[in-house]
């Protein structure tokens, strides 16, 4: 078209020129007579079809070299709506994966887990074999019921090997979760009958196995040291109590099981807790030594109450909180420099204005920019959010990696943070649009006004905002390094637990099918090893875990480890050791740990007598079994001090055990998502010569590095595997990182949010500074030119700049001894720490605050007077 | 020179159509034949010309191709396609009974 209308204008001229008028001023008259070019054009294209494209593009070229002209002020928009996309990304991926991910099997109304409750209601567990057996007509008439049982699974294929969560499942545990594989088939009738060895593996440790070993209904698998046929794979990811990676069909010997029910449409939960309440479903048997578990009830829980995933509802809402912080601070941020930069642009639109441009065009040209905005804040946040997550996930120890956690970025809620951000700028920017379009042009070219939008008053807008987001900071900023100190703390308590002799200690634990004789051998064989420098014999009781005892020890005659075999086929009894109640202080009841342990145990643990003695192993058990109680416990319940040669009974109806001697008592942290304790653990331990244990490990003493015996130890116990099962072969340091990984994860996720908040807010007081210092700039120079020095005009500024955003500061102190208060409870955090922690970021913040707004207004204030009044 | 009047609204289209009636020609040449033809009275707006060229082209009334014009400038020659035809036939008729409706007015008494 340019060059349709400069032949035009040829022929205009020389058409001119004809009529004898000078050349010059025939081009002047010509053009004159054709009147504006560029609107002929705009005209002319504005009626072709795809006009709209060509104004699409026009305006997003204008608007890109309109940002490019000032690169800095574009960069730090593009860069802290990017940076709030990557936060509000990262922590939403984060409470998406705990909590709000839907679990991969079908959760509905009707699918509860039924479980086993103690008399008192105080503990819930699976129930027992015998339990199950007799309440399944029962369950059977609210739906379709399964049992399953879970544990852990040594898998072996070729040389490598692994611990796995393995679920046994009966042949309607699938069908009631409407699982199906996702290639080859499931057992048959005939599989589950026999409990055969064949296994359902998770897809993700089948990619795991050499391609050699990858053929379904052919490839074999060790578990337990028994080889197992692989005839179907389960989808990745699969979550069931736990992540589980291989499914086995139930065998009659699994001891504990749990209960799924799906219930039929007609069954509702209240009926389901109806008919359950008040029953028991297994009658003490008359001269059986434990008689508690037939006081169990039978309770039943919708299938998402069933634990799979931690501290629902506190936790989770904590996070969300969290994220609207940062979602906050990035609109306030966004907001600041959006009014900023109209201010920068008022004259630029009233010109534009004035020379005849449409509001429409005027509010297109603002959106196009926008876009682009919109476009580099997205690019930021991919890279911003994948590189948060990375952060976040390389701060957690792989090893251990909690099932129900599979942390990575959410690509919708990316876009959702997107579209958030996008809708914040475009809101906040379609004011100055609105307003630039509709200005008096000729108003709007005198200083500060037309737009309605004065240096001042975007300052005082800008304040208020960055006040918020100040005080946001603040409070961010104090939750993450107090989350980070409550994790050292826990650390520390479990690293002082140990002393420097034992920092490579191993524990680990014996499937509890293994019989006694076997595992005896075994600890005399690795106690035979010449790295391993101690042995202790160790089995972990939680509060009320039951304790299996022989009917015919009913007496316990005096036999110590090495002579005491079980008979085959013998009955085994259950205890309650958490009815180990003796006559407590002032009604307190107390629910101790009990561990049966060997003599080496109490050295090893560094638990040093503080009275009377403790028992070894050439303990004899006579009348009373010999116990050793921790020393809170013995606070508790013999607050007067008279624990040594007191006489409890072991379970309401079982034997009798007296009080030998007080050891001295162990701080034990206990992390969750959000929150976590540090408590003393009340304890009493019984002799491992009673020959009943749950849950048995051993912990050892080394001479060499962990990574060796980890080596020799696999080989030791591969040797046994036809005997028992064993698992989870870890140092202490590990079992400790991994009890102390939901703190960790807490902390990660603060620290790296705090950052990010403290670094979109560092770039917005900056914007503000360096625009306060620049409308400024003709009164600095006369300042300046009238004698003032350089630091006694930035320092005016800059206190200018901090009394802007001192309500923010009193805000965010407010808002920091909430925090604290709150965390004080929630964490193990001492007042002096927080009293620390408020200073740190009082003073860490102000510093920043400092430097962003000195170093504009200095760079402004460094300019020659003479310069600066020239520019004006 | 007669004093110059302006265009009605809407009626540069059908002098445009007009013009390229049995000659191909290029933007100056239909201005200038405007002019000639109607002794100079009718002048059109050069800057809405164009646009209009650039509407009836993309009506389908009008093709346009580069050329080269007598006195050898490289010009963008603008000829009536089947379609303008037509659409010229139906703007006479509508320009034929709004002066026919105008004029009845004029003389009524």
């Amino acid at each position: 078209m340019d060059e349709e209308i400069a032949s035009h204008l040829a022929f205009a001229e020389y058409e001119l020129i004809a009529q004898g008028v000078p050349p010059d001023e025939a081009r002047r008259r010509a053009r004159l007579a054709f009147g504006g070019v560029q609107q002929v054009r705009e005209t002319a294209m504005s009626d072709r079809a795809f006009a709209w494209l060509d104004d699409l593009g026009r305006d997003l070229r204008q608007s890109a070299r309109q940002l490019a002209r000032a690169p800095f002020a574009t960069a730090a928009l593009m860069g802290t709506a990017g940076l709030g996309i990557a936060g509000v990304t990262m922590i939403f991926s984060f409470v998406n994966s705990v909590w709000l991910k839907p679990l991969p099997y079908e959760v509905d109304a009707q699918l509860s887990s039924v479980r086993s409750v103690s008399p008192d209601r105080f503990v819930q567990e699976v129930t027992t074999r015998r339990i199950a057996e007799a309440a399944l007509p029962t369950l059977r008439q609210l739906g379709r019921t399964a049992m399953y049982a879970e544990g852990t699974v040594r898998l072996t294929v070729g040389d490598s090997a692994m611990n796995a969560y393995r679920t046994r499942i009966d042949t309607a545990t699938l069908g009631v979760l409407r699982l199906t594989p996702i290639a080859g088939r499931l057992p048959t009738a005939a599989e589950y009958a026999q409990s055969a060895s064949v296994a359902l593996l998770s897809q993700e440790l089948w990619d795991v196995l050499p391609d050699t070993a990858r053929v379904l209904d052919s490839t074999q698998i060790m578990l337990d040291g028994v080889p197992h046929r692989v005839i179907g794979l389960m989808q990745a990811g699969l979550r069931f109590h736990e992540r589980s990676y291989v499914w086995t069909p139930l065998r009659p010997q699994d001891e504990w099981v749990g209960f799924v029910i799906r219930r039929d449409a007609t069954v509702s939960a209240d009926s389901v807790g109806g008919l359950l309440a008040g029953r028991t479903f297994v009658a003490a048997e008359p001269g059986a030594l434990d008689t508690s578990r037939a006081r169990w009830r039978l309770m039943a829980a919708p299938m998402h109450d069933r634990g799979v995933r931690p501290q629902t509802v506190g936790a989770a809402a904590f996070f969300f909180l969290i994220t609207a912080l940062v979602l906050i601070v990035t609109a306030a941020n966004v907001a600041t420099q959006i009014f900023a930069r109209t201010v920068r642009r008022r004259h630029e639109l009233a010109t534009c204005a004035a020379l005849g441009a449409t509001s429409s065009r005027l509010a297109r040209r603002l959106f196009a920019e926008y876009a682009w905005i919109g476009l580099g804040a997205g690019m930021v946040g991919v890279i911003g959010a994948q590189l948060s997550v990375q952060a976040v996930l390389a701060s957690i120890p792989r090893q251990g990696f909690p099932g129900w956690l599979s942390f990575s970025v959410d690509w919708r809620i990316f876009l959702f943070a997107v579209a958030l951000t996008a809708a914040t700028i475009v809101l906040i920017g379609a004011m100055p649009a609105r307003e630039g379009s509709r200005a008096d042009p000729l108003q709007a070219m005198r200083e500060g006004g037309g737009l309605g939008i004065t240096s001042r008053g975007v300052r005082r807008r800008g304040a208020r905002l960055l006040e918020l987001q100040l005080a946001l900071s603040m409070v961010l900023v104090t939750m993450s390094v107090l989350a980070v100190g409550a994790y050292r703390t826990l650390s520390q308590v479990e690293h002082d637990a140990r002393d420097a002799e034992r920092i490579d200690a191993f524990a680990f634990s014996i499937g509890e099918d293994a019989p006694d004789s076997t595992r005896i051998r075994l600890i005399d064989e690795i106690k035979a090893a010449p790295d391993v420098r101690a042995v202790a014999d160790l089995a972990v009781h939680g509060p009320a875990r039951a304790v299996r005892w022989p009917s015919s020890q009913r007496d316990p005659a005096s036999r110590t480890s090495s002579e005491w075999t079980p008979r085959k086929g013998e009955p085994l009894r259950f205890y309650s050791l958490s009815d180990t109640t003796a006559p407590l202080g002032a009604g307190r009841v107390s629910r101790p740990a009990v561990r049966v342990v060997d003599d080496t145990f109490f050295a090893l643990d560094g638990r040093p007598v503080r009275h009377g003695r403790l028992f070894d192993a050439s303990t004899e058990i006579s009348a009373h079994i010999p116990m050793v109680v921790s020393e809170d416990y013995a606070a508790i319940v013999w607050p007067s001090g008279q624990a040594v040669g007191s006489i409890v009974r072991v379970g309401r109806d079982g034997p009798t055990a007296q009080v030998v001697g007080v050891v001295r008592a162990r701080m034990r942290a206990r992390s969750q998502i959000v929150t976590s304790v540090i408590a003393p653990e009340p304890e009493v331990f019984l002799p491992s010569t009673i020959g009943v244990r749950m849950q048995p490990s051993l912990r050892l003493q080394l001479r060499t590095d962990a990574a060796t015996l980890r080596r020799i130890l696999t080989h030791e116990l591969a040797r046994h595997t036809d005997a028992f099962s064993f698992s989870r072969l870890e140092t202490l340091t590990e079992r400790d990182t991994l009890a102390l990984l939901p703190m960790r994860i807490t902390a990660s996720v603060l620290a790296w949010s705090a950052t990010i908040v403290v670094a979109i807010a560092a770039v917005g007081l900056y914007g503000l500074a360096a625009q306060a210092a620049l409308a400024r700039r003709s009164e600095l120079g006369i300042r300046l030119a009238l004698g003032a020095t350089e630091s006694q005009v930035t320092g005016m500024v800059v206190r200018e700049m901090l009394r802007l955003t001192l309500g923010g500061a009193v805000l965010g102190l407010i808002g920091t001894v909430a925090a604290g208060y709150w965390m004080l409870g929630a964490m193990p955090i001492s007042v002096s720490m927080v009293l620390v922690v408020w200073t740190l970021t009082i003073t860490g913040l102000t510093t920043v605050l400092f430097l962003t707004c000195w170093v504009p207004v200095r760079r402004v204030a460094r300019a020659a007077p003479a310069d600066v009044l020239r520019a004006l | 020179m007669p004093p110059r009047a302006d265009l009605l609204q809407g009626s540069l289209d059908l002098l445009i159509l007009k013009c390229l009636l049995n000659d191909p020609l290029h933007g100056w040449a239909i201005a200038k034949r405007l002019r000639d033809w109607s002794s100079e009275v009718l002048e059109v707006n050069q800057g809405s010309l164009y646009p209009a060229l650039y509407r009836l082209e993309e009506r389908g009334w009008v093709d346009a191709a580069w050329g080269v014009s007598p006195e050898g400038r490289k010009v963008k020659v603008y000829t009536l396609t089947k379609l303008g035809r037509r659409q010229l036939d139906e703007e006479r008729e509508q320009w034929r009974r709004f002066s026919l409706a105008v004029n009845q007015v004029l003389r009524a008494t």
